[in-house]
């Protein structure tokens, strides 16, 4: 997030669209809630399906699914004619701005109803509210990057809010709410095939000498592979053993089948987690690990703020700490790690990490910290972009509309977009082990359209079959007005009803993230 | 008759002061039938009967306020309930020496201690009542036998509530604001006003000149929280849900798409009435919408509560003007069951000015004025209008000059600003608007020249003794004669009901004020199914007073098609019983700290407003809403009535 | 600041204190009940009641405004007593099992009826509401006997989650809470906040007093928010979870249902506890220096023959940053390659 999570509470206006908030970030959803309820903010949601938020919402428009470039040039579109623009924000800090209005000069209301099915004048009032708001803040998840456009989507949502000047203030920004607890601290930290801690790339000479001396080792160049390239390259044997920790990538990775396969292929595959997963039942060695609630660490969540993790229970049985393993392991393999607490090991990172330096765990006392923190003075930086962007101007990226890669057709006459329960995580390892949430919410289904449903004579409770071009899923379906028609929603918390076995594995050129919400699919009634 | 007569109203009942005989306002009989023996209410107890037994009558009104206490505080929610628990056992013949000074001192903590007026007025009658027919508890205690359960009318008021026409739940949907619930209140609010968001502007608020909290601060910004929860509505798209009524077979015509003819129609729709509203105009509104501006009240938001009533069952036909397209007999035999008569009071005043008659260009009487502007036309020419009167109508018709482009805009008044009768509000307005106010100015002529206004002639006046509205009496000043140059001339000094459409022979009674006679409780003509309301019943009045006459006439022309009559309903008597009373004491010292100021909306600036008739008053933002909605107070008053 | 006098004490107020905030700033204590921190003011116990010079009738602490040269008095006789009357009132139908309630120990009930000293019962028993009656969500049992209508509940879901799933039903002594099943999000703020044992979690076998066991504050595991909670701890068990009062985290003592009451698989018997090592097939246990050593050649000899880019290495978002960190050093200096990668994408 550019902005912190408390900035929230002085938006005017909130534009959420790919984000189903109130099911995957509650907190933030009762934050937008209070603001639109108790403040008099204004809430403008754009979703294919009509979530819980947008019943709340002031404006709420239901785009095809994979148009959102469509309709973000279309609203800036509205904004640059009617003089919304922050003439001077564009002048003074930002590059591009012409030939973001060539883009944009070809997305009129009018074609951006075709493309998107978004009415013209709700697209124009949606733009009026966003553009003529003292601060606006545009929040988004995973429906927006999960498509093969994903990074122009978020590119798009940047161009919207440096035009309209909503960058670097209270109240404003282009705010990704990260789906899981340390995503942020993972990338951070350099969980990532092109970079060290930091996002320091791997491929700058400097950066390799200032870790190689810290490392005592010499270091490859070479980015590596992504994860969502792995399964290809252990196709063709050119990956041969894997080390997995605390990922469950038979149930989250895009065409489960191809997933499967390719890890049945490997030399070895180590897996560390706190259950016996559906992918560490693949495993050739399996450590058991501790849960959040017996460790001592930090997360950083998704307004970058970095706080404690503290051991609460002891672990069970002869579990270890993930960074104990790591460390044993590497100790084995021949290269020592000896660190004797998660102290050390922060100590350790935040010396190399600029952002990171001036925070330690006895400033994290008092509370978390939003980096970049560069000193131990610093008070952290809940707001980013103030004055002036990290890379000096703000760039305006113009982008185009390009369709899905996978559309409906006869055979596969659906639009399949996967998503989240409210009431479990991921892949429901954790959340379907507990007893009140399990309670809550025991099963998922495909919801589908009621009239959809009615055409297929499909009712509550029936078990259907979804078929895609990779594989087949059968699993209950229940008919559901918030679906508009012709999608079809499926939760990927249930090992019963693998969703990704029909997901399609086509990536976003840049990020390299699978298209997890759009996929065309077929429906049928299961067969008794 | 007897003689007795007892009135503790008003007084504190631990203190000897000056008797106040305010209890005598308190009228003596309910109906022909039946005389009233008693009142209790939140002030005391007034009684005319000695027979009345105060032990049972103040079992009654505790275990009212039982069921009237919302459970919001623990005094009222739980004391009343102990309360009532030991005057129950008291009537039964149960009660024992220790109950009465124990229901003494529980009823002074929970009137103390409670945290609104239902607990805190609630153990006041039963107070008096151990005070001054003290010797009846004993008697119960002592005789320990059953005291049989009297005839009670009860009824649930609040100053506002009172004040207002059509007796909306003020308190209800204040709180309901305050707690976050915008639909709740605005449900709460249509129960009585079918139309929020054009009321939440233009309302003349008798609910805030009634309202408590005015005597220790500021009133409630009822009109504003009024309107807060309609745009809510509105802005988020949201619409009301109806419930699912069965549609009945008879069918009514309404004459008027003004307030009283869509509050009618809306009220009747809720009952299952499908109905023809017949209107003359191609907008809805009547006077709403042609007769006040759209600065003040946007159009859309009149059309958009009229289509809420039709999507109850009402058809309205546009463009249909009774009594020339269609007549009072085609439209009976059209088959309407019945007929509501809302036409309106579109016809001006005449103001007895030399010249008005003359047929000058450049002269035009402000309802015609406002209507062409509201159209969207500018319908006279020059550079300086000058308005006479000091009303609400004159006032919109000199604001609206300014929007039309007047480079001088001038309002004439005979009298001064304190007599005026228009809102302070808008008078206030129009002064940011930079229009001249011209007082202590009497026209007497209009001057022309070629047919086309040129001047006014005007008297300069002095305040003599008070009339009969209580206001000074302007007198003229002798030969202080004197011109305003002035390229037009609008008069607004009041209007008239045009009724000729009624045609003599069908024998609907008019009174001599040119308005239609009908009983002013059901609002029915004669015992026929004719009913009437708004201002061609009550002469111009205001918009709420036209709503309140239009749903209660749905009520009684319901009532008069069921059962072939309608009579007042008691709970209409028991309103008209709490209003000579007075529910609202502008004497009283609220028991709270005041000091928070009442919000007021934003408006829109100036320099803006001028150029364009958009809206000038922005209205709260829910911080706002729900900052002013906590002020309230909570007046509630509980009333009870022997008879 | 302004000078008001409390208790025959000169301090210095905020203009727009109440009378509590003023006190309190000063070190006075006035009692209370419905009051809370994260609410606005509600008004609805009266145990706040204080007398001010001036006025005929006490006034509640917690709503009144100060004003300059206002004299407070909170601990006359008139509002001792009605403090008395008002918890004697809250336990007329009060279940006096103190011993098998949840709240007790942690009950602003039983607090005040022992610092007022008021037996059980002293205005009798007054038969209503006698029954659990269903509430808006099935992990929070309601029991209307034990309510003191404090409305604190209906306050949190409607100010803090905007979620308005419970209001009063009926009216005077019948009055009780009641939830909305479709509107209810199970986020326990209502259970959080209940000053008393009206409500309670169903989710903890058996029943422990939660509000009384330690308190381990941490991030929550499940999405980006990183809320700030609490696990509660006894015998080296999570029993439940609330949230801190602090303003400075990112939740501000909120949670939603996954955090409350997604705990239980910490301790779940489906956990790893030993080291597996495949073997024709199945798993079979292992000590840990057996499991990593077997781990470590593997790799080893991979690396050997086929160079370190065969290795790859999926860390985990679930993860500690210290662990990522680690993670990938071991990739990157450990194995010597760049193949590191987590789900960021997914």
């Amino acid at each position: 997030m550019t902005n912190s999570i408390a900035d929230l509470e002085e938006s005017d206006c909130f534009l959420i669209t790919g984000s189903n908030t109130s099911e995957c970030h509650p907190v933030i959803a009762d934050m937008v809630r209070r603001a639109c309820k108790r403040r008099g903010a204004k809430l403008i949601v754009v979703e294919p399906r009509e979530i819980p938020l947008a019943r709340e919402a002031h404006i709420f428009l239901q785009p095809r699914p994979g148009t959102d470039v469509a309709w973000l040039n279309g609203m800036m579109h509205v904004i640059w004619k009617e003089r919304l623009w922050d003439e001077a924000f564009v002048k003074e800090r930002t590059e591009g701005a012409e030939a973001l209005f060539r883009t944009i000069d070809r997305y009129p209301p009018r074609r951006v109803e075709m493309i998107t099915g978004i009415p013209q004048d709700q697209l124009i009032r949606a733009a009026r509210m966003y553009g003529s708001a003292p601060r606006s803040a545009v929040l988004f998840a995973m429906g927006l990057t999960q498509h093969i456009s994903g990074t122009d989507n978020v590119k798009s949502s940047a161009n919207l809010a440096m035009l309209t000047g909503n960058v670097g203030r209270p109240g404003t920004g282009v705010n990704p709410l990260r789906g899981q607890n340390n995503v942020q601290g993972a990338c951070d930290m350099g969980a990532l095939p092109n970079v060290f801690s930091g996002y320091q790339r791997v491929s700058d000479i400097n950066n390799r000498a200032k870790f190689e001396k810290a490392w005592g080792r010499l270091l490859s160049g070479k980015p590596g592979l992504t994860l969502t390239a792995a399964g290809e390259a252990i196709q063709c044997e050119k990956i041969k053993a894997l080390y997995i920790m605390g990922e469950n990538p038979l149930l989250t990775d895009a065409d489960l089948t191809h997933v499967k396969k390719a890890l049945a292929r490997l030399d070895l595959a180590i897996v560390q987690d706190i259950f016996l997963t559906e992918t560490a039942r693949l495993a050739h060695v399996v450590f058991p690990a501790a849960c959040f609630a017996e460790k001592e660490g930090t997360f950083t969540n998704t307004d970058r703020r970095v706080q404690r993790v503290r051991r609460a229970v002891p672990a069970p049985g002869q579990c270890l700490m993930d960074w104990e393993i790591i460390a044993r392991l590497s100790t084995a393999f021949g290269y020592p790690m000896r660190y004797g607490s998660a102290r050390n090991i922060f100590s350790e990172l935040a010396a190399l990490t600029p952002s990171y330096q001036g925070i330690t765990y006895d400033r994290l006392e008092a509370g978390g910290l939003h980096w970049p923190c560069p000193d131990a003075k610093h008070p952290g930086t809940p707001i980013l972009h103030q004055g002036q962007f990290v890379r000096g101007k703000g760039l305006f990226h113009a982008v185009e509309y390009r369709p899905p890669a996978e559309l409906p057709d006869t055979d596969y006459p659906f639009t399949l977009t996967t998503g989240r329960y409210y009431e479990h995580y991921h892949t429901g390892t954790m959340t379907r082990r507990s007893k009140g949430l399990d309670l809550l919410c025991p099963q998922g289904y495909a919801e589908i359209n009621p009239e959809d449903a009615g055409e297929m004579e499909v009712e509550e409770g029936d078990r259907v079959v979804l078929t895609s071009r990779r594989g087949r899923v059968e699993m209950h379906a229940r008919p559901n007005p918030a679906c508009p028609r012709g999608i079809i929603f499926a939760p990927f918390h249930f090992h019963e009803a693998r969703i990704n076995l029909l997901t399609n594995p086509a990536r976003d050129p840049v990020a390299d993230t699978p298209e997890f919400k759009v996929c065309a699919v077929r429906l049928e009634k299961a067969a008794d | 008759m007897n003689r007795f007569f007892f009135s503790s109203w008003g007084r504190d009942p631990d203190k000897t002061g000056p008797w106040e005989e305010k209890g005598l306002l308190f009228p003596a009989r309910f109906d022909d039938d039946r005389e009233i023996r008693a009142f209790m209410g939140w002030q005391g107890i007034i009684c005319r009967d000695p027979s009345v037994n105060m032990v049972d009558m103040c079992r009654e009104y505790i275990k009212r306020a039982q069921q009237e206490s919302c459970g919001q505080c623990t005094p009222c929610r739980m004391g009343t309930r102990i309360l009532g628990d030991i005057l129950e056992r008291i009537c039964q013949g149960r009660g024992t020496g220790a109950d009465l000074p124990a229901l003494k001192s529980l009823a002074r903590q929970i009137a103390d201690a409670s945290r609104c007026d239902i607990g805190q007025t609630a153990p006041i009658p039963l107070l008096h009542a151990l005070r001054h027919f003290r010797d009846q508890f004993e008697k119960a205690v002592r005789e320990a036998a059953p005291i049989p359960r009297g005839t009670y009318l009860f009824k649930v008021t609040a100053p506002c509530t009172s004040a207002c026409p059509s007796h909306l739940d003020i308190p209800g949907y204040v709180e309901a604001v305050a707690q976050g619930r915008y639909e709740a209140a605005l449900k709460i609010i249509r129960q009585d006003c079918c139309l929020p968001g054009v009321v939440g502007r233009v309302c003349v608020r008798p609910c805030e000149a009634n309202c408590r909290r005015g005597l220790a601060d500021e009133p409630i910004a009822v009109k504003t929280l009024k309107r807060f929860v309609a745009d809510y509505e509105l802005d988020h798209g949201k619409r009301p849900l109806f419930p699912e009524i069965a549609r009945k077979k008879q069918r009514i015509a309404i004459v008027g798409a003004g307030p009283a003819g869509l509050a009618c129609a809306y009220y009747l729709g809720l009952r299952g009435y499908p109905t023809t509203i017949y209107e003359a105009l191609s907008e809805p509104g009547g006077m709403a919408a042609v007769g006040i501006p759209d600065y003040r009240l946007p159009r859309h938001i009149l059309r958009h509560e009229a289509h809420l009533v039709e999507r109850l069952g009402c058809e309205i036909r546009y463009g249909i003007q009774v009594g020339k397209d269609i007549s009072m007999d085609q439209i009976l035999e059209t088959g309407a069951a019945a007929i509501f008569l809302a036409s309106g009071a579109h016809q001006a005043l005449r103001m007895r000015c030399q010249g008005e008659d003359a047929g000058y260009e450049g002269f035009m009487t402000g309802v015609v004025f406002l209507r062409e502007a509201a159209f969207g036309r500018r319908p006279l020419s020059g550079e300086k209008m000058v308005v006479i009167g000091g009303g609400n109508v004159a006032i919109d018709c000199v604001r609206t000059a300014v929007r039309l482009g007047f480079a001088e805009a001038v309002l004439v008044y005979r009298r001064t600003e304190a007599e005026m009768p228009a809102d302070p509000e808008e008078i206030r307005d129009a002064k940011d608007e930079k229009v001249a106010f011209h007082f202590l100015t009497q026209p007497i002529k209009i001057l022309a020249k070629k047919g086309k206004v040129t001047g006014l002639e005007c008297l300069r006046m002095v305040l003599g003794e008070p009339d009969a509205s209580g206001r000074r009496r302007p007198v003229p000043v002798e030969g202080s004669n004197f011109v305003i140059q002035t390229d037009a001339v609008v008069p607004a000094i009041g209007q008239a009901c045009d009724l000729s459409y009624i045609p003599p022979e069908s024998g609907i009674p008019l009174t001599r004020w040119k308005t239609v006679a009908a009983d002013p409780v059901t609002f029915q003509v004669d015992g026929r199914p004719i009913f009437a309301g708004g201002d061609c019943f009550y002469g111009p009045l205001t918009l709420i007073a036209a709503i309140a006459s239009g749903k209660n006439a749905a009520r009684f022309m319901a009532k008069y098609l069921e059962k072939g009559k309608c009579l007042p309903e008691e709970r209409d008597v028991m309103e008209g019983l709490i209003q000579k009373i007075g529910v609202y004491d502008p004497q009283e010292a609220p028991p709270i700290i005041g000091g928070r100021a009442r919000i007021h909306p934003k408006t829109l600036d100036p320099e803006m407003r001028t150029a364009s008739f958009d809206e000038v008053e922005r209205g709260f933002c829910a911080a706002e809403a729900l900052q002013e909605a906590s002020r309230c107070l909570r007046c509630s008053r509980l009333a009870l009535a022997a008879l | 600041m302004i000078a008001i006098t409390i208790d025959n004490r000169n301090v210095l107020a905020e203009p727009q204190d109440t009378i509590l905030q003023a006190a309190s700033r000063n070190g006075i204590r006035i009692p209370t009940l419905c009051y809370h921190k994260r609410l606005s003011p509600i008004g609805s116990c009266r145990i706040c009641m204080v007398e001010v010079t001036g006025m005929d009738k006490p006034v509640p602490a917690c709503t009144t405004p100060v004003a300059e040269g206002m004299t407070v008095e909170t601990r006359t006789e008139r509002v001792m007593e009605l403090r008395r009357t008002v918890i004697r009132m809250m336990l007329i139908n009060h279940p006096m099992e103190c011993h098998v309630c949840g709240a007790s120990g942690s009950c602003a009930l039983q607090d005040l009826a022992y610092e007022y000293g008021v037996a059980a019962h002293e205005f009798g028993e007054i038969p209503v509401n006698r029954r659990v009656k269903p509430y808006a969500t099935p992990l929070i049992p309601y029991d209307p006997n034990k309510c003191v209508l404090c409305l604190r509940c209906v306050h949190a879901c409607q100010e803090i989650k905007g979620i308005d799933a419970l209001s009063i039903a009926l009216r005077g002594s019948l009055a009780h809470i009641q939830g909305e099943r479709s509107r209810c999000i199970s986020c326990g703020e209502c259970w959080q906040v209940c000053p008393v044992g009206a409500l309670t979690q169903a989710v903890t076998d058996p029943p422990t007093r939660i509000h009384q066991m330690e308190a381990v504050t941490t991030t929550c595991g499940y999405c980006g928010v990183g809320c700030q909670m609490e696990l509660r701890v006894m015998d080296g068990k999570v029993w439940g979870v609330t949230a801190p009062d602090d303003p400075e985290g990112p939740n501000n003592g909120s949670l939603c249902a996954k955090g409350r009451f997604g705990f239980d698989f910490i301790g779940h018997p489906d956990r790893l506890t030993v080291p597996l090592i495949r073997e024709g097939g199945r798993f079979r246990e292992a000590s840990w220096e057996e499991a990593l050593a077997y781990a470590a050649r593997k790799l080893k000899e991979i690396c050997a023959s086929h160079g370190p880019d065969a290795v790859m290495g999926f860390s985990s978002a679930r993860c500690t940053n210290e662990e990522n960190y680690l993670f990938q050093k071991f990739l990157r200096a450990g194995v010597g390659t760049n193949n590191v990668d987590h789900c960021a994408r997914l």
